[in-house]
């Protein structure tokens, strides 16, 4: 019997479908969306004109840098910066004892916290005096004439340190009993009652379901953490002139309206005196929220020494300061209920999670909420799960590219373990026993079967073997993103200018594959000008009060696609109404394309946009709108982007080598906006993917000191184009309907969908379950090898 | 990075002469791929104060010739010409297939084979930033890598205790060619060239400046298999080359070296007796590849190193 919608819904429901009226949605004859227009950025990243944070001169700049902790977890017992401070070219050190309060900031220098936003623990010391990871900036940090006085600076510090326990891994927190930890869990899963509505099951009973099971499957897996090595390491550039503030960031890629005011709440000063300005930016993978501490601290440190010096300062991270962030590291017990038809009776999950040191993503709380929730959407059968999270004296942790990658692994575990046990094939085990929107999942992964060669593929773990001696192995994983939503006000602008060109105004910094273009083609098609006289700079600042969607990051997509159409249609209005006097026609009369105003009646009575001569702004606001409204967990967002992925791999018996020779990724994401940024996103995550799953991506700490032994570009073995030949058989399906202003959704914000589809292809070649990352070593010893 | 002098050297002896007068404060430059990282990261107790650039060397040390049958090839020959030259690709093709393997394109059109042999060893304590670790190999008490994370390192430790691995590509295959190393003072033979501790058994006022390696025996079959986890760039895990000379069929000579297994690149001498005089076959190269890692000893992390070897020796082999 479907239920009653959830009052919730109906609300966000009836908000959604006023929208729906107000923009024509998925329409099917644009000129521009669903192309690939030529890229704002392309050529200035080509010709390394692009100036990205790091790049930032000033003159009279002053530099700035921290010192950081060489041991995992210590506290400072004295700290002596005189003979720093005393090396010529060395203009200011600041330490956790500064006293002193710098002009215009009311907080004394050691009382000042960083700042605190969604996705991000602030309160925590701007400059600690103890230290929870290797390489924490902690003690003291210095201003300079450059960086390598402050390099030498920092060496002459005297730092007297009182070593403390730690532990860099699940395992080790869990012995020790006084490690902050937090403990929580689900007690019933939720099934949909009339879709996209959610219910608690009141049916449900794990026990029950354990009880009915022909064959129970007990086991473990792990997902390791993960650093996505970004290419631009973080750094900040402030300028003050007299009380006003300009903060040049690279470390902020989502949250941005709100910048301004959680920074001047950390530092007593007004957040309408501070402009951030954005430059071109290198990748951060959904990393860089409101601010990490180490990010906040860099920041915190250019404005000080800034108004202390009265010169512009820019502080930075070297390379391996960079390393911080990135994935936790989970390790999953599960107990799975099957029968003998495949059918899942119930499923039992203990997730233990290496949180790392505080300073990340949101709170230990936050990150269990997002990671022992989400599976019970997806299963059809009972669910409980019970969740340990433990701060780890490692990095602080957000996630790489989405938050729900330990679900995505977990699940992954429960079809794939469920399927072995009986010696089924996973894609029938999967169909079986998650809840999956139609049309969208059996559109893509039929699409991916055919693409793939599933049917004739397909065969029973460690039972192939190639004639080069290898052997063979495919593996499959259904996943979507998770819980799209939009709660960021939106507030843009158009401004058309006499010259007939057009300007797209909103704070967006350089996230996503060019979303400004994307942007710029709505524009196109919904106004009906010319896209090459479309602007939109991949830079931005945020003092004009104009910023886009970037919570969620892929709810950009959808979020800022109502902004560009309402945008569009406003301008093309009132471009109508001004041009109908001079065509002695009505409004409604006329049409434009390409920029040209004319009569539809008679094409030929026309008129140039540009030579209207007029200029005009016209503004849009889009806020907490769709169906997601009211609830950030997403629980009533009808459509996620849905992808199923087929992986083949060749695993070399003697050397365990794991080759990708094939993958096939599948995108429902409901419309293409921009086919090129779709599909790159697409390719980046199956070239991440293979990073992930069988190159060296571990974030490897020494066991005896902490030290992180590969914070640096050699030996976390990003892969490059030539690990990725094969990987590039990417399809974007428009089977669904998203809440996006054409039926759109992001694709940014996925899952380790096609980790988890290596991880399958290598067990059905080996038949052995093997943690990611699959190396050698880890190959081999599963053979009985080494 | 720190700053240091930066001298142009005009001929050999200049660069020697500036060798002798700045001792271990200076070191030399060529392509720089491997002294450049070390000093940006500042792995060493000391820094250089010197730095003597080679490349202005007249007449150049940048070529690749046959003279009397001995292949001569300059050490700052790039290891992108090696890997391009039909004189090697064709008589020593174990060399240009070891040039081949090294770092990327990039790297290959800066970096010298002089450098590939000179370049100092892996081992991420000893390459840790900023002197991280004082270990064993620096003067220091211990190797931390003996119990640490040692899953890169040797399975054939120095007698030093050092167990960091020697990433040279070209060292085993001009180990394989029996090649021989020409500096401004002697010619060594490449087996004596290489040090478990100090890398090379160069003096600090010595400088490498040419490869010389003899024309292969006729009948001779030489490979150069190289393992390593990410394909488009990255050290070895382990690297095995080989010559191996067949009269009717039958093994007459052979010699079989060992890259990224121990502190220096080693011969594998027991495997190479064990294959002379014997018809190869799958069995055959079974065996030797067991004798290539009978002296092997795995740490915590490393064991399977030893499989890599085995299985790499036998495709050599069998190549």
């Amino acid at each position: 019997m479907p239920r009653d919608p959830h009052p919730l819904y109906s609300a966000a429901r009836a908000k959604y479908e006023k929208m729906v009226a107000e923009v024509p949605s998925k329409k099917a004859d644009f000129q521009y969306i669903g192309k690939s227009m030529p890229r704002y950025d392309a050529l200035p990243k080509a010709t390394g004109e692009a100036k990205f944070t790091r790049d930032a001169q000033l003159p009279g700049m002053l530099y700035a840098k921290f010192l950081t902790s060489p041991y995992a977890h210590a506290k400072i017992k004295s700290i002596d910066t005189s003979k720093a401070e005393a090396l010529p070219g060395v203009k200011a050190v600041l330490t956790y004892l500064s006293e002193e309060k710098i002009p215009g900031i009311p907080i004394p220098v050691k009382d000042i916290k960083t700042p605190t936003g969604d996705y991000t623990v602030g309160g925590l010391p701007f400059i600690p005096q103890e230290a929870n990871w290797e390489g924490e900036f902690v003690g003291a940090v210095v201003c300079a004439e450059s960086p390598e006085i402050c390099d030498e600076a920092l060496k002459l510090i005297d730092v007297q340190w009182e070593e403390l326990p730690f532990a860099t891994n699940v395992e080790d927190a869990m012995k020790d009993p006084t490690r902050k930890k937090l403990e929580t869990g689900w007690k019933r899963n939720l099934i949909v009652s009339d879709f996209p509505n959610y219910k608690e099951d009141e049916t449900y009973d794990v026990d029950k379901g354990l009880k009915e099971a022909d064959v129970i499957v007990e086991g473990s897996c792990r997902l390791h953490q993960f650093f996505h090595a970004g290419s631009e390491p973080d750094s900040a550039l402030a300028k003050w002139e007299g009380d006003e503030l300009t903060v040049w960031i690279r470390s902020v890629t989502q949250h941005i309206a709100r910048g301004s005011a959680a920074l001047g709440s950390s530092l007593g000063i007004p957040g309408s005196k501070i402009n951030m300005v954005y430059l071109y930016q290198g990748g951060s993978f959904g990393q860089n929220q409101l601010l990490s501490a180490q990010a906040a601290r860099l920041l915190i440190a250019s404005i000080l020494f800034a108004k202390k010096t009265g010169k512009p300062v820019k502080a930075i991270m070297s390379r391996r300061d960079y390393y911080y962030g990135g994935e936790a590291e989970g390790v999953y017990n599960f107990k799975i209920g099957v029968k003998n038809d495949g059918t899942i009776t119930a499923v039992k999950g203990e997730f233990l999670i290496g949180q790392g040191a505080p300073g990340g993503y949101g709170s230990l709380w936050a990150l269990a909420d997002h990671v022992a929730n989400w599976v019970r959407y997806d299963l059809k059968c009972p669910y409980e799960s019970h969740y340990l999270s433990y701060e780890t004296n490692t990095v602080p942790k957000w996630w790489t590219r989405s938050e729900q990658n330990q679900n995505a692994r977990f699940l992954q575990a429960v079809i794939d373990r469920a399927a072995d046990a009986l010696g089924m094939d996973p894609a029938e085990v999967y169909l079986k026993n998650a809840r999956m929107p139609e049309p969208s999942a059996k559109a893509v992964i039929e699409e991916g079967k055919k693409r793939i060669g599933w049917d004739t593929k397909w065969h029973k773990p460690g039972t192939k073997i190639l004639p080069n001696g290898k052997y063979h192995g495919i593996g499959f994983y259904f996943g979507h993103s998770w819980g799209n939503y939009a709660s960021t006000y939106i507030n843009a602008a158009l401004r058309v200018a006499q010259d007939g060109t057009v300007t797209i105004i909103g704070a967006k910094p350089d996230s996503g594959v060019s979303a400004q273009t994307t942007y710029a083609q709505i524009i196109a098609d919904e106004m009906g000008v010319r896209f090459e006289d479309i602007y939109f700079s991949p830079t931005s600042e945020t003092k004009y009060g104009y910023a886009l969607q970037e919570d969620g990051g892929a709810a950009s997509n959808h979020g800022n696609s109502w902004a560009m159409a309402k945008l569009g249609i406003t301008a093309r209005k009132k471009v109508l109404e001004l041009a109908a006097p001079k065509l002695g026609v009505k409004p409604e009369d006329l049409d434009m394309k390409d920029s040209v105003i004319f009569v539809k009646a008679d094409p030929s009575k026309k008129i140039m946009l540009k030579d209207l001569g007029t200029t005009f702004t016209v503004e849009a606001s889009v806020g907490g709108y769709g169906w997601s409204e009211e609830n950030v967990y997403g629980i009533f967002t009808p459509f996620h982007c849905y992808q199923a992925i087929f992986a083949e791999v060749e695993v070399d018996p003697d050397t365990g080598q794991v080759d990708v020779i094939n993958m096939v990724s599948v995108y429902d994401i409901g419309r293409v906006l921009r086919r090129a940024s779709a599909e790159g996103q697409v390719y980046g995550q199956a070239c991440m993917a293979v990073w992930r799953a069988v190159l060296q991506s571990d974030l490897i700490h020494d066991p005896l000191t902490g030290v992180r032994l590969n914070a640096d570009l050699l030996n976390t073995q990003v892969s490059t184009c030539l690990d990725c030949e094969n990987v590039d058989n990417v399809a974007l399906m428009e089977v669904g309907h998203a809440d996006g202003a054409y039926g759109n959704t992001g694709v940014g914000e996925m899952n380790i969908a096609q980790v988890c589809a290596l991880i399958s292809a290598v067990h059905n070649a080996i038949g052995k379950w093997v943690d990611p990352p699959i190396t050698p070593d880890r190959v081999l010893k599963a053979l009985g090898k080494a | 990075m720190r700053s240091f002098i930066h001298i142009n050297a005009k001929t050999v002896d200049e660069a020697v002469s500036l060798l002798t007068q700045y001792g271990k404060k200076a070191r030399v430059i060529a392509g720089g791929t491997d002294l450049l990282g070390t000093m940006k990261d500042e792995i060493h107790p000391t820094y250089p104060e010197v730095i003597i650039n080679l490349k202005t060397i007249e007449p150049s040390l940048e070529y690749i010739k046959e003279e009397g049958g001995v292949l001569k090839i300059g050490a700052l020959t790039k290891l992108y010409d090696i890997e391009a030259s039909s004189l090697v690709k064709e008589k020593y093709p174990a060399l240009a297939q070891a040039a081949h393997a090294v770092g990327s394109p990039h790297i290959r059109e800066m970096g010298t084979i002089g450098g590939n042999l000179c370049q100092e060893v892996r081992c991420w304590y000893y390459r840790q930033p900023g002197n991280r670790f004082y270990c064993v190999r620096k003067g220091g008490p211990v190797c931390y890598a003996m119990s640490g994370d040692n899953r890169y390192h040797s399975i054939f430790g120095g007698p030093f205790g050092c167990y960091a691995a020697h990433p040279s590509d070209t060292a085993p295959a001009l180990m394989a060619l029996n090649a021989t190393l020409v500096t401004n003072k002697r010619t060594i033979p490449i087996d004596k060239f290489f040090h478990d501790l100090a890398g090379t058994v160069l003096e600090d006022n010595e400088l490498l400046t040419e490869v010389q390696v003899p024309t292969p025996p006729a009948g001779a079959k030489q490979t150069y298999i190289k393992f390593r986890i990410r394909k488009s760039i990255d050290f070895p895990i382990v690297g095995v080359a080989s010559m191996i000379k067949l009269e009717a069929g039958t093994v007459s000579d052979a010699r079989i070296a060992l890259g990224a297994v121990a502190p220096k690149p080693i011969r594998a001498t027991a495997a190479e007796e064990k294959l002379k005089g014997k018809t190869i076959s799958e069995q055959v190269a079974d065996e030797v590849a067991a004798e290539a890692v009978k002296g092997a000893i795995a740490m915590s992390q490393n064991k399977y190193k030893i499989q890599i070897t085995k299985t790499l020796v036998k495709r050599a082999i069998l190549a």
